[in-house]
């Protein structure tokens, strides 16, 4: 037992590095957590302040945040299930006796550690360009938070890795699956605003109960950050099986048609 | 000049064969139709909670024009992007074959595609969002539509240019198209924004379109409107100078190096 789980913490940091390793040349990357955070703060507090919501900036830059953080995991999903695609090593992996969502999570871990760039891009954007105040009311209760929000996330981007396996045009969803997801999660504006019958896809969605998690903790909404992170590992934990059931049928079907390099 | 028309019509020919492969139904459907609506949604979401319908109202007319200029910014990229990555630029540089012709029939079906993004986006969202705007406010203001397009693909045309000896295009071009739509007056009145920002803003293809589409739809006239149309069209026709002139020089140095693989 403890082998096995030493083989698969051994799989989880190799892929843990060598996505470290691929990002660091991959303009996508540059692109998501340097280049949009600072892009979405600027157009999204702008708006704000311009409609003379001023109080509504720290929410803006959390959010934004949070966007790149999401970018970046599913970009994870698609780009990852993609680029091994377009390198002829899916099938390999695919073949090989090792899971291939351990080391699918090894490398969604690793992109998820580096998004939270993002948030120290979005949180400084705002602090120069628009000298926000940006206190946290509970910060232990804040980086717990934002902890949970990147595991939950990440589970969460498992659970689209495993379709993006079956499609050549990973990339072409993935970039049609960000919107919904930022309207639904409602990262830059009261999910108020959304009809009511929509609240409900919303309330299964991780980056909807991060933000407010974050947006909680750091005092903007009215509400126990815990108990919010409790919700956060359970979703985290129903996401888990959703994708290992998923990988489950999604691997017997490449198997079994070999359709893996038809595309 | 036969030549060069049977030139045009052969890009235009293949540009028209890549987009017919990209374009699946599960593409069109799944992906493209969805991404520029429910980007536009999302922005135009932000404005509602920021101003309310008006400002709500400013972001769909702002969004509608974005959503085809970066599109075509975008598209004019990739038309260089493609034939670097496919191997086929060499063949482009040594053929005797004027390239001009070849590379504006190429970029066409971009341009088309943008023209239908701000149909859809408009259909669709005018009855959620454009409370008191007609068909035939817009209809009157199509033309400029049409001018902005083509002048921000000139811009396109320039950041595919100065990107061809890099790997970074997609980054380029993709920035370029979201610094649009800060500067350009998208989500918020120009005025609103830093005077170094409006400048910039002012210098860039889609801002003074933008403007005269607005002010046509509020009712004044072309003649009204002449000067910022006239703009457009100058700003357009410089960016195609500047990168008429940063192409042939890229592929000047391309013949001499022959490092034009090098990327």
């Amino acid at each position: 037992m403890i082998n096995r789980l030493r083989s698969v913490l051994r799989v989880i940091a190799g892929s843990f590095t060598m996505q470290a390793k691929e990002r660091a040349t991959n303009q996508f990357f540059v692109g998501t957590l340097l280049v949009l955070p600072i892009i979405f703060t600027l157009l999204s507090v702008g708006t704000y302040l311009y409609g003379g919501k001023g109080n509504f900036g720290l929410y803006a830059v959390i959010g934004a945040g949070m966007m790149g953080v999401w970018n970046a995991n599913l970009w994870t999903s698609g780009r990852i299930v993609e680029g091994e695609r377009r390198g002829g090593t899916l099938s390999m992996l695919i073949a090989s006796p090792t899971p291939f969502p351990i080391i699918l999570v090894g490398k969604s871990l690793s992109n998820a550690f580096a998004s939270l760039i993002s948030l120290v891009v979005t949180f400084a954007t705002g602090l120069i360009a628009f000298r926000l105040e940006l206190d946290i009311a509970n910060p232990a209760a804040f980086i717990v938070s934002l902890l949970l929000t990147l595991i939950s996330m990440t589970c969460f981007g498992l659970v689209l890795g495993s379709t993006f396996v079956l499609t050549r045009n990973a990339g072409d969803f993935m970039e049609a699956a960000n919107y919904p997801i930022f309207i639904l999660s409602g990262l830059m504006f009261p999910l108020t605003i959304l009809p009511a019958w929509l609240r409900p896809l919303s309330s299964i969605l991780a980056p909807t109960w991060g933000n407010l998690a974050l947006g909680a903790s750091a005092g903007l909404v009215a509400d126990n950050p815990w108990l919010i992170d409790l919700y956060l590992i359970g979703l985290s934990l129903a996401y888990l099986m959703i994708a290992q059931t998923l990988f489950k049928k999604v691997e017997y079907l490449v198997r079994r048609d070999g359709s893996m390099e038809v595309f | 000049m036969s030549q060069w028309i049977q030139l045009f019509r052969s890009g235009a020919r293949t540009g028209w064969s890549n987009i017919a492969v990209e374009l699946t139904p599960a593409t069109v459907l799944g992906s493209r139709i969805p991404r520029t609506i429910l980007q536009a949604v999302f922005f135009i979401l932000i404005s509602y909670a920021a101003g309310g319908s008006e400002l709500a109202k400013f972001a769909l007319i702002g969004n509608t024009m974005h959503a085809a200029v970066f599109h075509s910014v975008i598209e004019m990229s990739v038309v260089i992007e493609l034939e670097k990555w496919l191997g086929t630029m060499p063949y482009l540089i040594a053929s005797p074959a004027n390239w001009f012709p070849a590379m504006m029939g190429r970029s066409l079906a971009g341009y088309v595609e943008g023209l239908v993004r701000i149909l859809l986006v408009l259909l669709i969202l005018v009855p959620f969002f454009g409370a008191d705007l007609t068909a035939l406010d817009l209809l009157h203001a199509a033309p400029i539509f049409f001018v902005t397009v083509a002048s921000a693909s000139a811009l396109g045309w320039l950041s595919g240019a100065i990107s061809l000896p890099t790997r970074w295009g997609m980054l380029i071009c993709n920035t370029i198209g979201y610094v649009m739509m800060l500067t350009g007056g998208v989500n918020f009145p120009v005025t609103a924004l830093p005077p170094v920002i409006q400048w910039i803003g002012h210098i860039l293809p889609m801002t003074n379109g933008l403007l005269a589409i607005r002010a046509v739809i509020d009712g004044a006239s072309y003649a009204d409107t002449s000067g910022l149309i006239l703009n457009e069209i100058i700003i357009g026709l410089v960016y195609g100078a500047l990168a008429w002139r940063v192409f042939t020089h890229r592929l000047n140095v391309a013949r001499q190096t022959g490092n034009i693989e090098q990327f």
